[in-house]
């Protein structure tokens, strides 16, 4: 073919492909209402979720931060009954302190609640933190170039960060998941298996938010058994082992989360920090990382005048049991833990109503003055 | 950085920018250079050390050959540059396997065998790199080539980013002298280029990403599925394989022929092959080339008898085998190959003296001639693959939970459960079946117009407009059907 009709042809294939994407895109804009009920990211515990519920209500006294193992550890109503406080339960999964300090900038810049209590755990505070998953979806530009120059590459944030602004002008990419589910329903005939995952999938994703933003999987009967039956099927432990990792006092997950701390200081929030203990299997198993962590967190919370609630060395009777699996409590263990937290509190004083930074003249514990 | 990954497009558009835009000729050879130095660096930056200390010897090497008469000096000369090469191969791949399997075998003696491992990380790409230079020298050696005096150029051919992590195997008889030519840009080029990066990554993140959803839970507990799951997985898993190596090979053909450069092609419908002979001259063409050239025939080759032929063979699978891992389940692997290679030798000669089909055979006959060695080569093929699946379990840390006799255990009782039917009371079960013969019906298809346009037929040239119409539905189900995993490829752990 002479190389003018060759170049003629291929300007006319580029012209045609572009057009029909654009064609595509616009017919995927016009779903746009049906493909977003089956969008994950409304699942409760992902990213967007539960901040975005909160800052369509009212702020609340207290809220809650920390990853999964926050989301199934602080139960919301038992600081509320203990406190008389309204507590929202803002923990989402798979973030650590870059992600709570991006969610607090988000959250608090203009509507602040009182008091802050962060859920935290040893397996957040590994030497090897790096930014992840949750992050992709929430740092900005700055926060992305920030991670990169703090904690080297991050590889898991870059390409999902690349992804997201590509969704931004791209419909088709940033719906690619929920066409997908939507096609399978639409075809049930031909493919009932899948067109049944998706309607479940939808059915799960568009419950309503819980008004406290609480939920436990095991007590909305959506998983059942526990770590003490995972381990006699010998599943689990071989899992969670991948994620013991080494302590380093001068870690950025350490600096990170100070700078959270100071974060929520200087916009007058009272911080509480409490330690969630794991499993006692996994306890053994990190025998040698858990207890500096613990301490180097107790040295920062002493620090910036934090109170540290230590639930790790709590007179609180656990077993392997009450844990769903290494890491995440049981939903009566979660009541325990949060009553002891609120207990905890309670004796170095704070109260419902009033400025919990005052309330150190408070002997009680659960009345409210 | 692995080539499906929005990282890697960021990075070739970055690089193809600035390459086309150098006007200098040295500068489309230092920039190259140095965006593969950063490819590399991207897993490991203290790696890149490795890569070019492995350049600098063998390129002393060259340099030292040309000017070296005597045959002992150029014996050791040799000898220096494949010893370093598998020297660097021999500790950070298989010093940890034989001090392993030293330890079993003291163990097994009934002494105390307290052998530590190395722990060495691997570093990526090593397999590949390591053959590459290692064929110059001996190219050089042999008097094939001519030493370059650029070692510039050079280290260009060893580490061009393409092809440095996973192949294909490049000989430097084949890309130093383009490194020598002044490129063009050409939208010919990169039409093409567009078109097979588009097919390596469908082969990748459509069909290996997907299968591999199935293949894992079954090949992770073989014993829970039943007969016929097995054999869906087993075909599956050679479809993942497939798709996965030879996506990867396509996409870095691609990228290096937008950049102007030719790599040799790595597959060929190797589905379609008719006997084991057929099999290697169709899959991972660059390996079992450089094992034919630089292993088999300094062995003997053929022509030693038949015996001798058969050893060599085996050598040579054995040894090509223990070059994907260093597990004994991969040496398993390449032996039944090198069992599979002396039986069709055999049943060559005896078929040729008695075979009356000739060319003027009708049809049926002669399709009819080829369609039983054609499923027996494939099933033979697919049951050797689960042994190449079935590797000592690892967590993601590297940590080996799983000992090499189990995972070999896990392979018999794979294979013998495709025969024998299992008596699984509650079994697993595979979900998708439909989508994933689907998948396999669209690999081989694309196997099918790889032969078509192999042998010479036209390739398919569809009006532009209904061209352009195609292209925009095939992006969009790359991008709705691709598998939400992002996997490694398969071969980066070679």
């Amino acid at each position: 073919m002479p190389p003018s009709n060759a170049n003629h042809r291929r300007v006319i294939i580029v012209a045609t492909t572009v057009l029909g994407l654009v064609a595509v895109d616009r017919l995927v804009v016009s779903l746009d209402p049906e493909l977003a009920s089956y969008d994950t990211r409304l699942n409760l515990h992902a990213f967007y979720r539960k901040p975005a519920a909160l800052r369509e209500r009212p702020m609340p006294d207290v809220v809650l931060m920390g990853s999964s193992r926050a989301a199934l550890a602080l139960v919301p109503d038992v600081f509320e009954a203990g406190t008389g406080m309204t507590t929202y339960n803002a923990a989402v999964a798979s973030s650590q302190t870059g992600e709570w300090q991006a969610l607090a900038r988000r959250l608090f810049s203009e509507r602040r609640p009182q008091l802050v209590v962060i859920g935290v755990n040893a397996g957040e505070f590994w030497s090897n933190y790096a930014p992840r998953n949750g992050a992709a979806f929430l740092f900005d530009f700055g926060e992305l170039s920030e991670a990169c120059l703090r904690e080297g590459r991050c590889p898991m944030l870059i390409g999902p960060y690349i992804a997201r602004r590509i969704g931004d002008f791209w419909a088709t990419f940033h719906r690619r998941h929920e066409l997908k589910m939507y096609g399978f329903e639409r075809f049930a005939r031909f493919l009932p298996e899948h067109a049944e995952r998706s309607r479940s999938q939808r059915r799960r994703l568009n419950r309503p938010t819980p008004r406290d933003g609480y939920e436990h999987p095991a007590a909305a009967g959506r998983h059942a058994g526990n770590l003490q039956y995972a381990m006699g099927a010998g599943v689990l432990g071989a899992r969670d082992r991948e994620q013991a990792g080494r302590f380093d006092a001068d870690a950025t997950a350490f600096a990170r989360f100070d700078e959270l701390i100071v974060f929520l200081r200087d916009a007058g929030i009272e911080v509480i920090v409490a330690y969630l203990p794991n499993s006692p299997v996994t306890e053994h198993r990190w025998l040698g990382v858990e207890p500096p962590i613990i301490e180097n967190l107790h040295r920062l919370c002493r620090a910036r005048e934090v109170r540290f609630v230590n639930c790790y060395d709590a007179p609180l009777a656990r077993s392997n049991r009450e844990y769903m699996d290494e890491v995440h409590v049981g939903p009566e263990l979660g009541r325990r833990i949060s009553a002891y937290i609120v207990d905890q509190t309670g004796r170095s004083g704070f109260a419902s109503g009033g400025d919990p930074r005052i309330a150190g003249t408070l002997t009680g514990g659960l009345e409210a003055p | 950085m692995i080539f499906s990954s929005w990282v890697f497009a960021v990075f070739l558009a970055v690089v193809f920018s600035a390459y086309w835009a150098l006007p200098l000729r040295r500068g489309r050879h230092i920039f190259p250079l140095l965006a593969s130095y950063a490819f590399y660096m991207s897993w490991n930056a203290w790696l890149v050390v490795l890569i070019v200390g492995s350049t600098l010897l063998d390129y002393c090497v060259g340099r030292a050959l040309e000017v070296s008469e005597r045959p002992r000096r150029r014996k050791a000369l040799l000898a220096l540059s494949v010893a370093g090469n598998l020297g660097i191969l021999g500790v950070f791949k298989y010093a940890d396997f034989f001090i392993v399997s030293l330890r079993g075998l003291v163990r097994a003696a009934g002494y105390d065998g307290n052998l530590d491992t190395l722990g060495l990380i691997l570093p990526i790409g090593i397999s590949f790199y390591t053959f590459q230079t290692m064929s110059y020298t001996i190219d050089v050696y042999r008097r094939r080539i001519e030493p370059t005096h650029n070692l510039l150029e050079f280290a260009l051919f060893v580490a061009f980013f393409p092809q440095l992590v996973a192949g294909p195997i490049v000989k430097a008889r084949e890309f130093l002298p383009q490194l020598a030519e002044r490129k063009r840009f050409e939208w010919g080029r990169i039409e093409t280029g567009v078109v097979l990066f588009m097919v390596g990554l469908t082969k990748k993140i459509l069909i290996a990403d997907n299968l591999a959803l199935l293949v894992d839970p079954v090949f992770a507990d073989p014993a829970s599925f039943v007969t016929r799951d097995l054999w869906i997985a087993m075909f599956c898993y050679g479809g993942q394989i497939y798709c996965d190596f030879s996506g990867y090979s396509d996409m870095a053909i691609a990228v290096a022929g937008v950049l102007g450069y030719d790599l040799p092609r790595n597959f060929a419908s190797p589905y379609l092959a008719v006997g084991m002979s057929d099999f290697w001259r169709r899959w991972h063409i660059s390996l079992s080339t450089w094992l034919r050239d630089y292993l088999y025939i300094p062995l003997g080759g053929s022509r030693g008898g038949r015996l001798l032929t058969y050893r060599n063979l085996m050598i040579t699978m054995l040894l090509g085998g223990l070059w994907h891992g260093a597990s004994w389940t991969f040496v398993i692997w390449g032996g039944l190959h090198g069992l599979a290679l002396i039986v069709c030798k055999l049943w060559t000669g005896i078929r040729d003296k008695s075979d009356r089909t000739g060319p003027d055979a009708p049809l049926f006959a002669r399709a009819a001639r080829s369609f039983l060695p054609w499923c027996l080569t494939l099933l033979t093929i697919h049951v050797a693959w689960v042994f190449f699946r079935c590797q000592p379990m690892t967590l993601s840390d590297g940590v080996t939970v799983e000992s090499t006799s189990a995972a070999l255990a896990r392979a018999g009782s794979f294979v013998k459960h495709l025969f024998v039917p299992t008596t699984v009371e509650a079994p697993s079960w595979i979900p998708d079946k439909p989508a994933m013969l689907a998948l396999l019906c669209l690999m081989g298809a694309m196997q099918l117009y790889n032969e078509w346009t192999r042998r010479g037929r036209p390739r398919l040239v569809l009006p532009a407009p209904i061209a352009g119409v195609s292209y925009a539905a095939w992006i969009v189900a790359l991008v709705i059907f691709s598998a939400d995993n992002v996997t490694p490829f398969i071969y980066f752990q070679f």
